[in-house]
């Protein structure tokens, strides 16, 4: 403990500070000369602090080395995770800044106030440190930034989940899901529901024609739209906007540090792939902060990371027990202790292609400075394991690689996807954060992103995830996302001049008909497809009067234009990744789509009932998942 | 247990921007401007033979059925007519004049794309412009552009869809691919035969696959398969569709083919026993060899690259195809279609003595194509037309007879427009005439003289002509004979004004 020490500290050596920090760990017999010659070079090519780069190389444990440069700087070196803490004295900072500044308030003795750092102590922060508690006499300890980390964790267990869970919410609850409906949107509902239903009990027929000619009026722009997207998309299919001479000519020492977030619920058994999938990231390993989300209660997940022996540049959150439990929560509270200048998420099984990294950062550098996101494309390693996962592929292919380049193409909002969605921090963090009660909070953000005026764009790299290989998992997954994309609609439609002044008349229309429209389609599907089949199989002229002849053609055109192009924008999908296996797939779409009306049925009702609700999918049951983990044993995200 | 290592995907292979891609080099407007271009020679004499009185079979169809749904303001009076994509083009200008600019503009972005092929090839600007007017003045080329949209359109999209279809299969791109695709689907709307041609593009993807790589894909039979359904998909589904509304409608899903006013079934050919029909080979074995512009691609060919060989011979083979499975294919198309396949099956890079030389073919082509063609009734009458610069009597007849007619209060005149089609299209109004889709026409059929003010019938009437039929031999009860145009006898109830002055 630091404070049996307190009587010898003194005041800094000068002498001692001379010696180099590489030197001193050889000296010390904590590094081989041949060691640090490697590490020397390394940092030549990519000009970070040699003390970080032999952490990343694993040439010495974290600890060792802040000791060593304790030593160095003549402070002594102080271990939080066995110092008692002053938690008054902590409390009086914002963890936020305490983590941006990498220091940590231990005790205020007598005027003195020991203040732990991870950083060569500066004249900063004494200023800092004073502008908080007066005119006190700053004496330095140093610790590692995992020390900083875990105190504030532990000492602001209570702010850190009231932020992560309510931030967005306090600053601007007109952006937060926390609210299901507004005042006027309560009251355009209920009064379009009594509407309804008086016009159906007083004029039945024009009634029922109107409500099936708004259905297919809507389902027919909403056909044209998906259309042009996908044809916009692919027509710029072969148009590389980073190339692999790009990605090369990348200079190592320009690269920022970039934090990956890797949320993590119940999943013990893919942490040592993640471990494993991450290593083949090419980037420089000082330069990658990885912090891994694990939430207090999953003691299980937390010890198979722990056991899997993770490299240094692994840091574990803990994510305070709390509700909502939910992933954004998780990510908002790892994007608290972010330090990267750049951040992105993967989830547990993600396997994302080793350049992905090198391509955001040059997409960002490419781009205005109002893109505040790029989005990288997800597809699935698992795709011929069976039915659901070639339909899943063959969606996912269509999405990723048709429609989000098509938005792109044609600058409209673009929901993001669920991972190796990547960021600007200081954006991420000026926008709020993800919203933890809306459960797609990613596709939330990307159009919160535009409301603001600010721009998300796409990579053209994969990310290989697993697709779910069961039917009623991949409805539980499918109604998530449903009710996010209708929590989505009515958050952002809550002020709709607002967001058409920001946004702009053609963002909104796109986020409405994309985000607004999907629900509403598959919604639609199952009372539009009984009704053709019951007219085939009875041939029935009960329904005639809801079809009059525009509404009949435009229906038509919907069953048998509108279907038969989106299959083959799927065949396509599958095609253009080379899965020419999967082509003929397609063809089954219109059956897919019905597990996703059924999906959309369980959204709506648990919206009403449950709406922030976060439904398990469970991960790691693919039977393409490597040798070494646990097979069939279920985890959920 | 699968394994980990035969699961993991293949690093997608994206599509490379290849200068080898055809027709997405230029922009829309780029190809717009080109297209008005070449489409100002056949537009004028599209209007020039309009200006004559002449008006094609085809295009009097179209037009009278366009306008009589212009005019009900109901697309289904118009029941199931096949190809619908002519007469919704027209609709919305419904004007004898309108077919024949549609069917330039088509014949002019054909052409502009024959040029872009030419242009590829390296032979000299002079023989290029040689080579394509050798090949685009002759009656039969001309007739097609001018006087033939539904047949023209359909050509202009099956060359649209085979450069994005080269695309597709010499360079996987795979937007090119569903380009192609679409445009297939949408000229099976345009005619019939458009489905054969998908189909045949789609069986000649494995040997172009072959054509293109020496060693096939470690994957071929799957990848082969996939580009021929990307390939035939939409074609096949525009079937399905067009035959699902027929059946939804009328119980009969394929009652469109046997509509003689569709023209998908050459009723001379179609009942022919099948034996009997390999008795046309040798005739269309003869039709190819009078083909020297064909000829000579296909010795190119054999020369510079013997594995396309087999895929030129597949697409020679379809117009003959066509006409053995019964299907309607007219002469002058047959004769387009050949010369189409010829010079835009032509290599790439091209020693330039050979422009002389194909033009000297083309010229000789043209020649034989003139001559098959002189056998076709409506070609040599608009021939005739447009190169003595006089009308035909029975042009002005019709122009008179319709003039008067359109006079005549609504829904008064009976008629049935499977023969008098070309009477509602030259009159520029379905409005005057109570025909077959209207409800009162049956019971007006039963009793005129309580319905109707005029009956109008024909001494030459169609197949199925309700009207003529019933009254072509005298007028109903009530009426008298009001006057006569050419084949057309107009009746007058007795208390009616003359229309035709009593003549």
């Amino acid at each position: 403990m630091f404070a049996r020490q307190l009587s010898a500290a003194r005041e800094p050596d000068r002498v001692r500070q001379r010696l180099r920090l590489g030197e001193a760990l050889v000296e010390r017999g904590l590094l081989t000369p041949e060691q640090l010659e490697r590490a020397l070079e390394y940092q030549q090519r990519t000009g970070d602090r040699l003390g970080r780069i032999l952490i990343a190389l694993g040439y010495v444990r974290r600890q060792q080395l802040y000791r060593v440069l304790a030593e160095l700087w003549g402070y002594p070196y102080v271990d939080l995770l066995r110092e008692p803490l002053d938690v008054q004295l902590a409390r009086r900072f914002d963890p936020e800044e305490l983590v941006r500044r990498r220091c940590f308030p231990v005790r205020w003795d007598r005027g003195d106030v020991w203040v732990a750092t991870a950083e060569p102590p500066t004249s900063e922060l004494e200023a800092f440190v004073r502008s908080v508690l007066g005119p006190v006499r700053v004496r330095p300890l140093v610790t590692t930034e995992w020390d900083i980390d875990h105190a504030v964790q532990r000492v602001f267990r209570d702010v850190v989940l009231d932020r992560a869970s309510l931030g967005l919410y306090f600053r601007s609850p007109d952006e937060s899901a926390r609210r299901v409906l507004v005042g006027w949107q309560k009251v355009v509902l209920w009064a379009s529901i009594v509407g309804l239903a008086v016009a159906l009990a007083l004029m039945p027929r024009p009634t029922a024609v109107a409500l099936s000619a708004f259905v297919n009026g809507v389902l027919f722009i909403y056909v044209l739209f998906h259309f042009l997207v996908a044809m916009t998309g692919a027509r710029h299919e072969h148009l590389q906007t980073i190339s692999d001479d790009e990605v090369r000519a990348l200079r190592e020492d320009e690269l920022p540090m970039y934090t990956v977030l890797v949320p993590v619920y119940r999943e013990a058994n893919v942490v040592g792939h993640l471990i494993e999938n991450l290593r083949q990231l090419d980037y420089p390993a000082s330069k990658l902060e990885v912090l891994l989300l694990i939430e207090e209660d999953d003691e299980e997940t937390l010890a198979a990371a722990k056991a899997a022996r993770p490299p240094e540049t692994v840091t574990f959150v803990v994510v305070p027990n709390g509700l909502p439990k939910t992933k954004p929560k998780a990510c908002n509270v790892g994007l608290l202790f972010a330090r990267g200048e750049y951040l992105t998420i993967y989830d547990a099984e993600d396997r994302p292609e080793p350049d992905q990294l090198k391509k955001a950062v040059i997409a960002f550098r490419k781009g205005s400075p109002d893109l505040v996101c790029v989005q990288a494309r997800l597809n699935y390693y698992n795709a011929t394991e069976n039915l659901l996962t070639r339909m899943f592929t063959i969606e996912y292919s269509y999405w990723f690689d048709y429609v989000l380049t098509g938005l792109d193409r044609l600058r409209l909002p673009i929901p993001l996807g669920g991972t190796s969605n990547h960021f600007r921090v200081d954006r991420l963090r000026e926008l709020g954060g993800w919203d933890p009660f809306n459960v797609t909070e990613d596709a939330d953000l990307g159009i919160r992103a535009a409301a603001r005026g600010y721009r998300v764009g796409v990579i053209d790299s994969t990310t290989w995830e697993e697709a779910n290989t069961r039917v009623g998992n991949w409805i539980r997954q499918r109604s998530r996302w449903i009710k996010g994309y209708l929590q989505t609609v009515l958050v952002h439609t809550r002020r709709p001049v607002r967001l058409v002044r920001t946004a702009g008349l053609r963002n909104t229309l796109g986020f409405v008909l994309l985000i607004g429209g999907t629900p509403f389609a598959f919604l639609a599907l199952i009372p539009l497809w009984s009704l053709t089949l019951l007219w085939i199989v009875t041939r029935t002229h009960a329904f005639d009067a809801l079809f009059p002849p525009v509404v009949l053609y435009v229906s038509l055109f919907n069953l048998l234009i509108g279907n038969g192009v989106m299959m083959y924008l799927g065949m396509l999908a599958g095609f253009k990744r080379r899965r020419y296996e999967l082509v003929p797939f397609a063809l089954l779409n219109p059956l897919y789509w019905i597990l996703h009306s059924i999906a959309s049925y369980k959204a709506l009702w648990q919206l009403v009932t449950k709406p922030f609700y976060w439904e398990k999918t469970h991960h790691g049951l693919s039977r393409y998942l490597p040798t070494s983990s646990s097979p069939g044993v279920a985890t959920e995200s | 247990m699968a394994s980990a290592a035969t699961s993991r995907p293949a690093r997608a292979l994206a599509s490379r921007p290849s200068p080898d891609l055809r027709l997405l080099g230029l922009r829309w407007h780029q190809h717009l401007v080109r297209v008005l271009l070449f489409s100002v020679p056949f537009a004028a004499l599209a209007l020039y033979a309009a200006q004559l009185g002449f008006l094609s079979n085809a295009h009097a169809h179209v037009t009278a059925k366009a306008l009589l749904a212009a005019d009900r303001l109901r697309l289904e009076v118009i029941g199931f007519l096949y190809p619908p994509l002519p007469f919704l083009l027209v609709l919305p200008f419904p004007h004898p004049w309108t077919p024949a600019l549609l069917s330039s503009l088509a014949a002019g972005a054909t052409a502009w794309l024959v040029w872009y092929d030419l242009e590829r090839t390296g032979l000299g600007l002079l023989w290029r412009m040689m080579l394509l007017a050798a090949v685009v003045v002759t009656p039969s080329s001309v007739f097609l552009a001018t006087q033939a949209f539904p047949d023209m359109l359909t050509l202009h999209f099956l060359v649209v869809a085979w450069h994005y279809y080269w695309n597709f299969v010499r360079y996987q791109h795979t937007f090119s691919g569903f380009v192609a695709g679409l445009i297939l689907g949408l000229a099976f709307y345009a005619n019939f035969y458009a489905l054969l041609y998908a189909l045949a593009f789609a069986v000649l993807v494995p040997l172009f696959r072959r054509a293109a790589h020496e060693r096939p894909e470690p994957r071929e039979f799957a990848a082969s398969l996939s580009q021929m359904l990307v390939t035939a998909f939409p074609a096949l589904w525009a079937l399905a569709s067009w035959s699902y509304i027929n059946w939804v409608f009328t119980g009969r899903p394929f009652m469109y083919l046997a509509d003689p006013a569709a023209a998908v079934i050459d009723p001379d050919r179609w009942s022919v026993p099948l034996d009997e029909r390999l008795s046309w080979l040798p005739q269309f074995g003869v039709e190819v060899l009078s083909q020297p512009l064909l000829l000579a691609a296909f010795l190119v060919h054999a020369r510079v690259a013997p594995r396309r060989l087999p895929v030129l011979a597949v697409l020679a083979f379809v117009p003959a195809l066509v006409r053995l499975c019964g299907f309607s294919y007219p002469l002058p198309l047959v004769l387009g279609s050949y010369t189409l396949i010829a010079l835009l099956s032509l290599p790439q890079r091209q020693p330039r003595w050979f422009g002389p030389f194909l033009v000297v073919l083309a010229v000789t082509q043209g020649f034989v194509a003139a001559t098959l063609v002189r056998q076709v009734g409506e070609v040599r009458a608009w021939e005739n037309v447009v190169t003595s610069g006089a009308s035909r009597a029975e042009d002005q007849q019709e122009i008179e007879l319709a003039s008067r007619l359109r006079a005549a209060p609504d829904r008064s005149i009976l008629a049935d427009d499977r023969s008098a089609y070309r009477i509602v299209a030259r009159a520029v109004t379905a409005r005057p005439f109570l025909l077959p889709t209207d409800a009162a026409f049956a019971v007006a059929l039963d009793d005129p003289v309580s319905a109707v003010r005029y009956v109008l019938v024909t001494a030459v009437p169609m197949e199925g002509d309700l009207v003529s039929a019933r009254f072509a031999a005298g007028p109903p009860a009530g009426f008298v004979v009001d006057g006569q145009r050419g084949v057309w006898t107009l009746y007058r109830r007795s208390d009616a004004p003359s229309l035709l002055g009593g003549a």
